[in-house]
């Protein structure tokens, strides 16, 4: 949390959150946080970083709770989700299968609509934020269209969005998720690995207020996945763009997190909010120190040992 | 780092659109042997079938009779003349029916794809146009629309419409639900997401109904002619049928037939072309 959020080129926010939105937003969320917490993690540090240079509230999700219906009865997706974090931190949701932790993250892109509870993305609703293109997203499987080039591929929000922005930052995304020499490469050309950096910086282009990855790296190899996340890592600092990730490694969530939740299945909660002090820049010399390994061990134990029911528990 | 690992196979891009050039050149080589081997076939089994069934040669004329209606005899060259003046005709119903059918199914697919209600409410219409036998609605349509291209157009039209239409649907919601996620995550609306993403994507599915629709267009075509229009290729064997000239009736079949083969094959390399850059990444292999 060292980078302060850039002054970003879309930087208008304040001036297009309504002043009754921010309110509201602040109000709902101070009191659940410590509901949402854990008694054994360190609950303080969360909201510490965010009040120096009035950053305001990146994601916010208080009461967030979705039904889906199947058939005659209807399933609990998630049930009184709250989340906060500040601008330009990066959040991770990590949980079973089945836990809601996409949901979530669909909701917040829009995609779905919450049964009930309020979210609100750097102060605006999902459905606002989206329209006005303030939202970057990058699924499991990298959604290339085929008859893409490299290059057109990570232009696509741009073309569907009407955001321009200056040619170089293209090709400036294209040389930092290290495609150099592939620009006009189609993506049945290119490895899985390849694929999902084009995904990457398919979701800076419009250089987004808030940014969203669910799995981004799901489908890879370990090494493979490694590398990406060190790269992720680099591409992130250097922007510090507010992030929610939605992942199965654990590892990955440590390593490239500010704060970790996790998150219990049917009904999806969240059962335990762990905070990664590790320090910034993380290094990939940091997966060997015994602070990561006591993070991950701790969230080993909180997804494994019983803390959180898996979704083979009921139904 | 990861830069240095990643910057050498740079070589891979042209050399694989070689390959690409290569395949459409194969293919079209591909597509002429098939039409040959066909042609073989057909008049193997044409010969034989008139040896099995003893069938009377006044009737059922074989290969040679239509050789030398065509091509050797004196009166070919006026015989060939007939022929093709009136296959113009035909191919011209064809093709306008063809376009028809297909502008009036890709539209409605469209409207489909974007509206359930609409396709709810419009495709058990689609379907009786499907299922009412199109000898019994010419008459009709022939009342309703002349005796111009504008009946034939309707007519191959509707052979072309519900078989494209299916096919377009389906190319339409093939698109990944990833991709259309994504734009309307970056704030597409329906339109966008359709032109950017959808329409691409039903291009395989596009020409795959193209392959089947373009020999149902000359059906069609054929039909409104025999029934409606009295002119072209399905009028002539009408006309020689009942004349007694089956040599024409038979140099009609066997043109017409060729033509058929001819754009069948032709859709087919548009396809595969079509496929190479369109299609899933899967179909076109590694």
């Amino acid at each position: 949390m060292s980078n302060g959020k850039p002054s970003s080129p879309v930087a208008s926010t304040s001036g297009e959150a309504p002043d009754t939105v921010v309110g509201t937003d602040r109000d709902s969320l101070t009191p659940s946080i410590p509901e949402a917490r854990v008694p054994q993690t360190n609950t303080g540090t969360a909201t510490g970083p965010t009040t120096d240079a009035g950053a305001g509230t990146g994601i916010s999700i208080s009461g967030l709770t979705k039904l889906f219906r199947l058939g005659r009865n209807s399933v609990v997706a998630l049930d009184g989700v709250d989340l906060t974090t500040p601008q330009g931190s990066f959040l991770t949701l990590i949980g079973p299968s089945g836990c809601g932790k996409s949901t979530v993250l669909r909701i917040l892109a829009d995609l779905d609509k919450p049964t009930a509870g309020d979210v609100l993305v750097h102060g605006e609703a999902p459905s606002v934020a989206r329209r006005r293109h303030h939202l970057g997203i990058a699924f499991q499987d990298p959604a290339l269209l085929p008859w893409r080039s490299v290059t057109a591929n990570i232009r696509l929000p741009l073309e569907v969005s009407g955001v321009s922005v200056p040619e170089s930052t293209v090709s400036d995304l294209i040389s930092l998720v290290g495609l150099q020499g592939f620009e006009k490469a189609r993506p049945a050309q290119l490895s899985g690995g390849m694929r999902q950096r084009v995904a990457i910086a398919r979701s800076l282009v419009i250089q987004p207020e808030v940014l969203l990855l669910d799995e981004p790296f799901g489908a890879l190899d370990d090494m493979t996945r490694q590398r990406l996340n060190f790269e992720l890592l680099r591409i992130w600092t250097e922007r510090a763009t507010t992030t929610l990730m939605v992942t199965h490694g654990i590892a990955e969530a440590v390593i490239l997190s500010d704060v970790v939740a996790v998150m219990s299945a049917r009904p999806g909660r969240i059962a335990a909010i762990v905070e990664i002090d590790l320090p910034r820049p993380r290094t990939p010399g940091m997966l060997r120190t015994p602070e990561f390994h006591a993070l991950h061990d701790q969230l080993s134990g909180l997804l494994f040992s019983g803390g959180v029911p898996t979704s083979g528990d009921d139904l | 780092m990861t830069a240095v690992v990643i910057a050498a196979p740079k070589a891979v891009v042209p050399s694989r659109a070689m390959t690409f050039g290569r395949l459409l050149g194969l293919r079209f080589l591909r597509a002429l042997g098939s039409i040959a081997v066909s042609l073989v076939v057909i008049i193997a089994l044409w010969y034989a079938f008139i040896k099995a069934f003893g069938l009377n040669p006044l009737v059922a004329k074989d290969p040679h009779a239509v050789w030398k209606y065509l091509v050797s005899d004196s009166s070919a060259s006026a015989n060939r003349r007939k022929i093709e003046s009136n296959l113009w005709r035909t191919l011209a119903d064809a093709g306008l029916g063809y376009v028809a059918g297909t502008i009036t199914a890709t539209v409605c697919a469209i409207a489909f794809v974007l509206s359930r209600t609409l396709e709810r409410s419009l495709m058990p219409i689609a379907l009786v146009l499907r299922i009412m036998p199109l000898v019994a609605l010419t008459p009709l349509l022939t009342l309703v629309f002349g005796r111009g291209y504008v009946a034939t157009t309707v007519i191959a039209g509707i052979v072309v419409f519900f078989p494209s239409l299916i096919n377009m649907v389906f190319g339409l919601r093939s698109a990944p639900q990833a991709a259309t996620d994504l734009c309307i995550a970056y704030g597409a609306g329906p339109y966008t997401t359709l032109r950017k993403v959808a329409i691409p994507s039903s291009l395989p599915a596009f020409f795959t109904s193209a392959r089947l629709a373009v020999p149902g267009a000359i059906i069609g075509a054929l039909l409104a002619e025999w029934l409606a229009t009295g002119k072209g290729l399905g009028y002539l064997m009408l006309q020689a049928g009942t004349t007694f000239d089956y040599n024409a009736v038979w140099a009609a079949v066997v043109i017409i037939t060729t033509v058929s083969v001819i754009a069948f094959a032709f859709v087919g390399i548009i396809e595969t072309a079509v496929l190479a850059r369109y299609g899933p990444a899967p179909a076109r292999g590694r």
